[in-house]
């Protein structure tokens, strides 16, 4: 019951918005397909969904290949960015909507659909706003009905396009929460896109990275944060210090054009140690610049001349408070957990 | 005059110039004529009023003035959405062309399309040619008056659905078409209801103007008295004869209906702010 | 978009498609076609002849003043409305708004009659009028009043809503500058609107030419006199000199030609300040 998309190629004239996509999803997975804006993942959501044709490769929902169904054959349920409910209908309308246009022989009776519609409702903690009208709900509660909508048709696929983007940061991790636990409850098969990997690092079983119409790298959050596959994965999904290695095993941030580079490595901030006196034979020494405190970290910026730039350090808020550091202060570094990568791309 | 302002507010100079000058600009081009032909319309007294406007003739011009611009109407509602939706939605040579010619009735002057029309028309005419043997008659017919009304009031209809269809949300669409609607449940369920107001505004507008039209129509009509005389004529022919008092009598029936339209058109709008508020 | 698979030659969109072409094709090509063609009928030569001659040349003239002379009444009528009605705080606007509905709802005739009525011969300010030997009604100056009654609205109502849109900040900021209010209009506020100013003129002078009703009714009929091109053009008509009338037609169709082009233009361009 889950998803295979195979070799699938999108073009926008002459540009080529997917390049030989390929990828599974489990029945039942719950997957991100993260990237940053304009890197083709709406594309293929849109496609999978029928809404966008597809010049090559297929589709396959259920095991079945699709890329020649139209939308309204495909059995999925589509949840839009800015909602897009019906705004001349009601909430109960809007979400009895799929069921009533169905042909005669499917149609559920009457009693059936407002059945359905009253369980939907309260699944998405709405039952109050059958009557209403969209341009009485507030953002959120609007995407819930959205939510509910789409699942009315009872689909095989459940398919959501950045859709708490539109929406307050608070709202925004309520909804969040709130979607995961649906999910659980639901286990539908699901493929949600965001350009926020925070998101997609808290909700997905897998995510998908997506740049320049390719996939990056396909893995669990774990996978993908511990274990990037390339520099823009890495960079993507957290903050990150890069260096580049000269063959004298220094690592430097600035580097002279003429110089001749081994490779680039990449350090989190957060793995980035600080202390008084060097602990280790690789360590370095620099100058504390700049600290700002930020909720439940600290972050600290070391200007160092050996490495000749700024190195960027997430050090936990209560270590950091025990030491007293300041700015202005001479500290050593010690750069743990570094990930190399080719002079110019990728893993080695 | 304190209650159009409750107080000024900001820096910037100008009302009490601006607001004077327009105040007496409409008290004398606008007011003062209105109050005119109402004070001449009653001039004799309310019972000779009554008479001029409940006369065989003139009942009979409203009656036809009436129909004909109703039933013109109508065809522009279902034209004029027609021909928007087929503008706007899609893709074929000349669409441009005759996007830009929807207004020509706009810009052509009402006595040139009047000619025009009725020559077209005629026995003799190009169209006229081919209908008249099959017995439609479209000169000195009310059908001719129709057709003249029809050409003078279509862009008012195109033109009110245009914009929301162009602006209309693809992506509620989309969503229909993902849960399960046909195109025709799309457009029937989704839409239609939204375009509705627009359609009412372009008929009523078309109405009101095919009420008081004058030029187009006088050519192709052959004004005959109680079958193709429209209201406007009919006050002409009262001011050939100089008698100021029954055309300004049934110029003020007139006038009150086309008052009423604005009336109407105004609900419509109410209606539709009050609805579809986001 | 995708959201049909197949769309058949037989389809709704085809049926559409041929409905609209023939629409214009009855409403919109024939009567054009048909003015041309009949203003050549016999010919170029006696085309020319139609529209060389005095009469039409004292028409196009008398057509051109008071054309002018109303757009450029309507144009400061225009300024001035929308600027008290959207640079303040202004709580009339819904009875202004329906007052400028008025003159586009009135029939042309009616127009012509309020006039006579007011200021004709019968009335006590046409015996004052014909006491002084000042002639409006049947003269020039009863064809300018008509005509800027008919186009009153149109430059009016296509400031407001641009206006409006674009608010009073920039004029607030020129001001507290030390500008003054003339030079702030001049030099902040007309720039900004000059694409809908312009838009409202050429929809007013292509109605101001073209008006006929009304100009009908006060105009007298007075052959070289108070004809306008399109009185003209009735006359000739009624006269069953149809050559001649719709080759003085052909005139009035040049111009409404040109109005489009010129609309058309200033709407593509600059749909963004146009606020359409």
């Amino acid at each position: 019951m889950g998803i295979q998309i195979k070799n699938l190629v999108k073009k926008f004239g002459d540009f080529l918005a997917l390049d030989n996509i390929s990828f599974d999803v489990k029945p039942g997975e719950l997957v991100a397909l993260l990237g940053p804006s304009g890197c083709g993942k709406t594309t293929l959501l849109r496609t999978i969904a029928g809404i966008e044709d597809s010049d090559g490769g297929e589709i396959l929902l259920k095991g079945r290949e699709t890329s020649d169904l139209n939308p309204s054959e495909r059995n999925v349920g589509f949840v839009f960015q800015h909602f897009a409910l019906f705004k001349n209908m009601t909430v109960f309308e809007n979400i009895a909507f799929g069921l009533n246009v169905k042909p005669k022989k499917e149609r559920l009776s009457k009693k059936e659909i407002e059945e359905r519609v009253t369980e939907l409702l309260s699944l998405v903690q709405m039952d109050w706003a059958a009557k209403r009208y969209p341009s009485q709900l507030s953002g959120g509660q609007r995407q819930r009905i959205a939510l509910a909508r789409a699942l009315a048709i009872r689909p095989s696929v459940l398919l959501l396009d950045e859709p708490f983007s539109a929406l307050d940061a608070k709202v925004r991790q309520e909804l969040r929460k709130w979607l995961r636990k649906l999910h659980e409850d639901l286990n539908i098969t699901t493929i949600f896109v965001t350009h926020d990997q925070e998101e997609a690092l808290e909700l997905a079983d897998k995510i998908v990275i997506v740049n320049h119409g390719k996939i990056e790298q396909i893995g669990t959050p774990e996978e993908v944060y511990e274990n990037p596959a390339s520099p823009f994965v890495y960079s993507f999904i957290g903050n990150v210090n890069v260096f580049h290695k000269r063959y004298d095993g220094s690592l430097i941030q600035a580097a002279e054009d003429s110089e001749e580079l081994k490779e680039k490595a990449y350090i989190r901030p957060h793995d980035v140690v600080i202390s008084v006196a060097k602990e280790r034979k690789d360590d370095v020494k620099g100058v504390i610049s700049h600290i700002r405190s930020m909720r439940s970290y600290v972050y600290l910026e070391i200007n160092s001349s050996e490495v000749n730039g700024l190195i960027e350090a997430e050090i936990d808020r209560n270590k950091f408070n025990e030491s007293n550091f300041q700015v202005g202060d001479e500290i050593y570094v010690s750069l743990e957990n570094v990930k190399f990568f080719g002079a110019d791309s990728y893993s080695i | 005059m304190s209650k159009f302002f409750s107080k000024k507010t900001g820096i910037i100079p100008g009302f009490n110039l601006t607001f004077s000058y327009t105040t007496i600009y409409l008290l004398i081009l606008l007011i003062l004529p209105l109050i005119g032909i109402l004070y001449t319309a009653f001039g004799n007294g309310f019972s000779s009023f009554k008479e001029i406007i409940t006369s065989d003739r003139v009942i009979a011009s409203y009656k036809i003035s009436f129909m004909t611009a109703l039933f013109a109407a109508i065809v522009n509602a279902v034209f004029g959405t027609i021909i928007a939706w087929t503008l706007v939605r899609y893709k074929f040579p000349f669409r441009k062309l005759l996007d830009a010619l929807v207004d020509l009735p706009f810009a052509l002057p009402t006595a040139v399309a009047g000619i025009s029309l009725a020559t077209l028309f005629s026995p003799e005419g190009w169209i006229g040619k081919i209908i008249t043997p099959l017995h439609i008659n479209a000169v000195n017919s009310q059908l001719g008056i129709t057709i003249a009304l029809i050409f003078i009031g279509f862009p008012f209809v195109v033109r009110n659905v245009q914009p929301v269809l162009e602006e209309f949300d693809k992506e509620v669409e989309e969503a229909a078409a993902i849960l399960g609607a046909n195109r025709f449940q799309v457009f029937k369920k989704v839409i239609f209801p939204n375009i509705v107001p627009s359609i009412l505004t372009g008929f009523t507008l078309a109405f009101a103007r095919a009420l008081g039209e004058y030029g187009s129509v006088i050519f192709i009509s052959g004004n005959i008295p109680f079958e193709t005389e429209i209201t406007p004529l009919l006050i002409m022919a009262q001011l050939d004869q100089f008698d100021y008092a029954g055309a300004a009598a049934i110029a003020s029936a007139l006038l009150g209906i086309a008052l009423l339209s604005i009336f109407i058109l105004n609900l419509i709008q109410y209606y539709n702010n009050k609805k579809f508020v986001r | 978009m995708a959201l049909q698979k197949k769309q058949g030659f037989f389809s709704v969109k085809t049926l559409l498609i041929i409905l609209t072409f023939l629409f214009f094709f009855i409403m919109v090509f024939l009567p054009l076609a048909l003015v041309i063609h009949e203003g050549f009928n016999k010919g170029v030569a006696v085309y020319l002849e139609s529209i060389k001659n005095d009469e039409v040349k004292s028409a196009i003239k008398l057509t051109l003043i008071a054309a002018s002379v109303s757009v450029i009444l309507n144009t400061t009528f225009g300024l001035s409305t929308a600027w008290f009605m959207t640079k303040f705080k202004f709580k009339g606007k819904t009875l202004y708004n329906t007052l400028l509905d008025i003159p586009f709802s009135i029939s042309p005739v009616i127009v012509g009659l309020m006039f006579v009525v007011l200021l004709g011969r019968n009335s006590k300010i046409g015996q004052i009028l014909e006491a002084h030997d000042i002639k409006i009604i049947f003269a020039l100056p009863g064809i300018i009043l008509v005509t800027v009654f008919v186009t009153l609205p149109f430059i009016a109502k296509e400031l407001i809503p641009l206006m409006q849109e674009q608010g009073k900040e920039e004029e607030e900021a020129a001001l507290s500058l030390g500008a003054s209010g003339w030079k702030t209009f001049l030099k902040v506020t007309l720039p900004n609107i000059k694409w809908g100013l312009l838009y409202g003129i050429i929809l007013c002078s292509a109605r101001a030419v073209g008006e006929f009703g009304a100009v009908s009714v006060v105009s007298g009929h007075i052959r070289g006199e108070t004809n306008t091109i399109p009185l003209h053009v009735e006359i000739l008509y009624n006269e069953y000199e149809f050559t001649a009338a719709f080759a003085v037609a052909t005139i009035l169709v040049a111009f409404a030609i040109v109005t489009l082009i010129v609309k058309t233009i200033i709407e593509r361009k600059y749909s963004l300040e146009l606020k359409k």
